[in-house]
């Protein structure tokens, strides 16, 4: 255990880790120094290259080849790690600093129980028997609240789900009562409704146990409910350290005013976001003075020449905010920014429909080809049977989109709300249902008659890179479309493929490059322009911005808006955040194991009454506003498969507010609620319950 | 080559540059191919004249190979062999290219049960170790040069296949092919011009590969006597000849041996450099 | 259940598979030039004891006959009667196939014993000395022709040293020694010859797991770097391996038949190319049948290892 002292529990000083690449030296961590006081929770925020994980691993010591720690010191609990053996920072590791990685999928052996998982690490630093290790592994699983621990310590990790994987993981963390805990990313791979279980247990551990934390995170909603302290990293240097009420109340780096602002809130609609013009800056050629100066609307000439800027106090009494900026003493950020027009979309949209969806259902095989799905199952007469089994992925999905309009899909992985969006456009062939496509039948077109009619419906991916052909140029990927559907050749194809890429923010120059050669925002603006070489009236957008970084999503976000109310189109928007759902479309689905559990206009479904799954859903959202209490409904339980899904209404299994007997019995349709009839929720409650605030604990009603 | 094509390519040219195996294959196989075409220019004897008298002469200046139990000159005789194996090994990986590149990237991209249907009869081609199909191809349709070629094709198709196929799978799964198919493109121009482009590192990794297999396969079959006859001077034929004289005249044996040794490294090196560079977790099937 | 649902799924594979391995052996076997009644007889036999001897092997039948008939042959035991040998083939091959299994579990296990801890070294000292000449040797293995190595082993060690007999073979059951003795030549120069494989593969798929999560996170929690490798990467990287030892196994049925050809080893091999020699048709398809067999048997029997071995088919596919 620590030996008690004023010092600070970690102190990080002058950190430089660096990787030696083909193409340079990459300088990971640069300078960084801060301190962690036993019993804090310390966030380090930054998007992706920021340098905030190779941090967390260079106080490890597990940085991999070819990356090296240069210089500085990591003083932990008095004693430099950096000077320590191999050996010893063996004893150290796993026992009083642990990780909790990032993927819960794949950080757990496979081939090995969680039980040896846990046991292993707890015989390796404590001084106990087989028996004992076990049951200290079972009361660590009883911590992180993993039922039935007993039976549960003997399985395999394919066995738990996400969620409970990453619970294990925080098992092994705390088996042997560390003093700090590294947690690099613990939520990005889960759920919004897992997150929030896993965030609730992380502060509840922190106050019992007075552990310490540096929390590893891009998500500024997880620092403000979780931190005291935060760390805003940005290429490599800390920019930006204070309390996490001072810095979000009164950052003094526009960095981090501008990540802030950037991020859509939950509760606004159809704001306009503050973007970020560029990227952050390659890190083999940083440029001379303040790595973001390029991106900075303060920017002088004195920013731009000389080493990075040191981060220093702010000469203000009443904070302990650190800045690296040389402006931070003229700038006062307290009042968000703004990039030209601060107003609300106008929306007009009409009541004609253009895409109608009925009944759509789509059910996969479960496994590959002639043999893959079937099961041996027993029968209930004790004998064996074969089974063929079905995933039902979208079972009995109804929606129209009006010309002109966004209608948002929202739900977690697994919902079928990317299953929708290729049935509907024909890219796989639905298993019953009907599409209406402008007057059109999809359903029962044929191959020819769709492919002609394909030019009016187009679709962006989730991952920009792998929507780009490698080995064909700009020019030749967005004029291809163009050509194919007679829009334009020759001399006028290129022309208006330089004017389009052009509209969505990049340079005419850029149509002989390759995809490669562009970031991946850069990328997603080809996506865009690709598609609306052709025309459309309807642009499928399957995750959009989930894979690009918080500063560069709110670029994209607004240059959708923006083309929509340019070229009157028609957006089906699929994704799994709901700010970012609020802040773009004009109704919205909310999807559950293949159905829509609610569907209306995005103020409506976004404020009571709501369906008792929206209402989880909405409430999980950490908020990046750290003086907001959370008021969260924990769902119990994951959810189920979509080979047996459960009976009734398919939500019964987790609902908080769930009826006995009536919700396992009777499926619900979905019915309006409201005068017009364009609010639909599929429950059996009432609209004042489904109006109704939860009881204080959070806890399932009684019965009614 | 424009500059932006450079640019693209630029990055794959210097890595397999500086990728040694790459480079030392490729010096080996150019090697080879000089040899093949100028074997009747600078072998110093005719590789089929025998000369009974000067029969299983030690290397020497005259012979630096020595001679056979013919007395045949062994270096005319390797050099020769240089056509065989690489015109043997061009011919079948080629028409084992063609074929199974179809089957796979065919089988990939429409899945279901056309795959499952192409990807069976595979197996059970690839249930039958290559030799023993090779050996009954080859007799089947009478042992001879051909003949070997026809069945080494058919013997290594199944192996592309189970490349392209699993390269066009992945490939299927990109974005840009669901795009190209939401663009309302045809299944011909999605295969050949969305699909196969991006196959193409891969397959050239297998078919290098590949080609040193054939070499040594050609050589098993004519060590067995049921490759090509003689008097073609192959590798795999001058040691089935030589094999029994190797306790007194080891060269007949060594020298062949040593040139499909030295192919089949440079084949090997350059499919492994290349992997190196075009993928490097990729895996082949060996 | 689920790992009983997988292994009836493998075995539709297989029996899919087998269905299309006879028809493929059936239908070489029937193109082969020659006409065998005409084999038989010789080249006097009078065009009426011709006719007479094909009605009666059922060479007048039309192909999909005579191909039930030997499928429901075959599925009995009976693969009708060798012509060289006129004694049925099901007993020619009963007493020659023990002897290439020994040759080839005995290589098969020279290969493993060689290949598996070189490859974890070779893997885990990635870019060391050690590992480039183990990769280098490695190479060098997979380049020479199987029948060469047998060459290269009968020069050095029977030749040479003469250490051991440069060919024949001798029953374990009569003289275990000289059994040893007679076997260690062949099984040595095929067991090096699949060593290069199996060492090769051990290292990519080792060099694999070493760089997944899941190792990452076992080095932070305070392991060794030992324990790392040989608790939690080794079982995983095994799984690929055992998949290319039995197929390397199989495989050895191809050394096999160049092998026993070069040692004289009387095996199924050797048979084989008798077969192939004499035109003995049944012989040449009960010879192909039963390797193509033990291919899939050997490669069922890893499947089901492997699944045995990785709980995720075991108890059911991810959730």
């Amino acid at each position: 255990m620590r030996s008690t002292s004023t010092d600070p529990l970690l102190s990080v000083e002058s950190l430089r880790t660096e990787f030696r690449t083909e193409g340079g030296t990459v300088t990971a961590v640069n300078d960084v120094s801060f301190a962690l006081e036993q019993g804090e929770v310390m966030g380090l925020v930054g998007e992706s290259g920021a340098g905030k994980s190779v941090t967390a691993t260079s106080i490890l010591r597990l940085i991999p080849y070819p990356g090296e720690i240069v210089s500085g010191a990591v003083t932990f609990d008095g004693e430099d790690l950096l000077e320590r053996t191999e050996k010893e920072m063996q004893g150290i590791r796993g026992n009083r600093i642990t990780l909790i990685p990032q993927d819960p999928m794949t950080s757990l052996n496979p081939v090995l129980t969680v039980g040896r998982q846990i046991i292993e690490t707890i015989r390796l630093h404590q001084d106990v028997d087989k028996a004992e290790a076990r049951e200290i592994a079972i009361e660590s699983m009883r911590e992180v609240e993993i039922p039935d621990p007993q039976s549960r310590i003997d399985e395999y990790p394919h066995e738990f789900s996400g969620g409970m994987r990453q619970r294990v993981l925080i098992a092994i963390g705390l088996a042997c009562e560390p003093d700090l805990i590294i947690a690099d990313e613990p939520t990005t791979a889960l759920d919004v409704t897992t997150q929030a279980k896993i965030l609730e247990l992380l502060n509840d551990l922190r106050e019992r146990r007075g552990v310490s934390i540096l929390m590893i995170t891009h998500n500024l909603g997880v620092v403000a409910q979780t931190c005291d302290r935060v760390g805003v990293m940005y290429a490599g240097n800390l920019i930006e350290t204070g309390r996490v009420e001072d810095v979000f109340e009164q950052p003094r780096h526009p960095y981090t005013r501008a990540l802030i602002d950037s991020i859509p809130s939950v509760d606004d609609d159809l704001e306009r976001l503050y973007s970020l013009p560029g990227s952050m800056p390659d890190p083999k050629a940083l440029p001379d003075g303040c790595n973001f100066a390029d991106r900075c609307a303060h920017a002088t000439e004195e920013c731009r020449a000389g080493p990075d800027p040191a981060l220093e106090a702010v000469s203000n009494r009443s904070t302990d905010s650190q800045v690296a900026c040389l402006r931070a003493a003229d700038l006062d950020l307290s009042e968000p920014a703004r990039n030209g027009t601060d107003e609300r979309r106008q929306r007009t949209t009409t009541t004609e429909s253009l895409l109608e969806v009925n009944g759509l259902k789509k059910h996969f095989s479960a496994g590959d080809g002639f043999f893959g799905n079937l099961s041996l199952t027993r029968t209930d007469g004790g004998g064996l049977s074969l089974e063929r089994r079905y995933v039902k992925a979208v079972d009995g999905v109804s929606f129209t989109i009006n010309r002109g309009e966004t209608l948002g899909l929202v739900g977690e992985s697994g919902c079928g709300k990317s299953t929708v969006a290729r049935t509907v456009m024909q890219l796989l062939e639905p298993t019953d249902g009907e599409v209406y496509f402008d007057g059109h039948p999809l359903h029962e077109l044929g191959s020819s008659e769709m492919r002609s009619l394909r030019q009016e419906m187009q679709i962006i991916f989730q991952d920009p890179k792998s929507s780009l052909n490698p080995r064909k140029t700009v020019g030749q990927i967005i004029g291809r479309g163009m050509k194919k559907h007679g829009i334009a050749t020759g001399d006028e194809k290129r022309s208006r493929i330089e004017e389009l890429l052009e509209r969505v923010g990049l340079q005419a120059g850029d149509i002989d490059k390759y995809p490669h050669q562009f970031s991946g925002g850069q990328q997603q603006r080809i996506a865009i322009a690709n598609a609306l070489a052709v025309e459309p009236k309807l642009i499928v957008c399957d995750e959009p911005v989930s894979a690009l970084d918080v500063s560069v999503q709110a670029q994209i976000l607004n240059l959708l808006a923006d083309i929509q109310d340019e070229f009157d189109l028609s957006y089906l928007f699929i994704s799994h955040n709901i700010s970012v759902v609020r802040h773009i479309c004009d109704r919205v689905a909310v999807m559950y194991l293949g159905k829509v559990a609610e569907l209306g206009p995005t103020e409506r479904v976004f404020s009571p009454p709501y369906h008792p799954y929206t209402e989880s859903l909405l409430s999980a959202v950490p908020h990046s506003t750290p003086d907001r209490q959370p008021d969260r409904i924990l769902l119990e339980g994951t959810v189920p498969s979509p080979i047996d899904p459960p009976t009734g209404c398919s939500f019964h299994t987790r609902c908080p507010k769930k009826l006995d007997g009536t919700c396992e019995r009777e499926e619900p349709g979905l019915d309006p609620i409201d005068g017009d009839g364009t609010h639909q929720i599929s429950c059996h409650l009432s609209v004042d319950e489904m109006g109704e605030p939860r009881t204080e604990t959070g806890e399932p009603r009684a019965d009614p | 080559m424009t500059e932006e094509k450079k640019a693209h390519y630029g990055r794959f040219l210097r890595q397999f540059r500086r990728n040694q195996k790459a480079m030392i294959g490729l010096l080996i196989i150019l090697g080879l191919v000089l040899t093949a075409l100028f074997a009747p220019v600078i072998a110093p004897h005719d590789p089929e004249a025998t000369n009974i008298p000067d029969r299983e002469l030690a290397p020497s200046l005259e012979h630096p190979m020595g001679t056979d139990d013919l007395g045949r000159d062994i270096l005319s005789r390797v050099m020769f062999g240089t056509q065989i194996s690489l015109y043997v090994g061009f011919t079948s990986i080629s028409a084992a290219m063609i074929m199974g590149t179809t089957i796979g990237v065919v089988a990939g991209y429409y899945q279901g049960k056309i795959d499952e249907g192409l990807m069976r009869a595979m197996d059970a081609m690839m249930s039958f170790p290559p030799i023993l199909l090779a050996l009954t191809i080859v007799a089947v349709l009478e042992p001879s040069l051909n003949n070997v070629i026809i069945a080494l094709a058919l013997v290594y198709t199944p192996f592309i296949a189970r490349v392209a196929r699993s390269a066009a799978l992945s490939v299927r799964n990109e974005s840009y092919v669901e795009a190209a198919i939401a663009r309302g493109e045809s299944d011909r121009y999605i295969i050949f011009r969305e699909v196969l482009p991006n196959c193409v590192g891969p397959l050239l990794v297998q078919a290098s590969i590949n080609i040193a297999f054939t070499m040594l396969l050609e050589a098993s079959l004519s060590f067995l006597g049921l490759g090509v006859q003689p008097p073609t001077p192959s590798w795999g034929l001058m040691i089935n000849q030589g094999w029994a004289f190797m306790g007194d005249a080891p060269w007949l044996v060594f020298f062949p041996a040593l040139a499909i040794a030295i192919a089949v490294i440079g084949f090997n090196l350059l499919g492994d450099g290349l992997r190196d560079v075009l993928d490097p977790k990729g895996e082949i099937i060996e | 259940m689920a790992f009983a649902s997988y292994l009836v799924k493998r075995l539709g594979f297989m029996a899919v598979t087998l269905f299309l391995v006879t028809l493929i052996t059936f239908g070489l076997t029937n193109v082969l030039p020659g006409n065998v009644a005409l084999l038989i007889l010789g080249p006097n036999a009078t065009e009426e004891s011709l006719a007479q001897l094909e009605t009666q092997l059922g060479l007048n039948q039309p192909l999909y006959v005579q191909y039930v008939d030997w499928i429901v042959g075959l599925a009995r035991g009976d693969m009708g009667m060798s012509l060289r040998y006129n004694t049925p083939v099901a007993e020619q091959i009963a007493i020659r196939l023990p002897r290439s299994l020994l040759l080839a579990i005995s290589a098969t296990i020279v290969s493993v014993t060689l290949s598996i801890p070189l490859g974890i070294i070779a893997a885990v000292r990635k870019n060391t000395p050690a590992d480039l000449t183990a990769s280098m040797l490695a190479f060098i293995g997979l380049s020479l022709p199987i029948f060469l190595w047998g060459l290269v082993f009968i020069f050095v060690f029977a030749l040479n040293l003469g250490a051991f007999p440069t060919r024949g073979y001798v029953s374990p059951a009569e003289d275990p020694i000289a059994a040893l003795h007679y076997l260690i030549l062949p099984a040595g120069a095929m067991g090096v010859a699949l060593t290069a494989y199996i060492m090769r593969m051990t290292r990519s798929s080792m060099i694999d797991e070493l760089s997944e999560d899941y190792v990452e996170f076992a080095r932070a929690k305070g392991l060794s770097e030992q324990t790392v490798v040989l608790r939690h990467a080794l079982k995983n990287a095994a799984i690929p391996v055992i998949t290319v030892i039995a197929f390397q196994f199989s495989y050895a049925f191809g050394g096999v038949v160049v092998l026993e050809e070069v040692f004289s080893w009387p095996g199924i091999g050797r048979l084989t190319l008798t077969a192939i020699e004499n035109r003995d048709i049944p012989l040449l398809q009960g010879c192909i049948i039963v390797i193509a067999l033990i291919y899939m048997v050997s490669n069922f029997l890893a499947d089901a290892f492997y699944a045995y071995v990785d709980p995720r088919i075991r108890y059911g596919g991810e959730k």
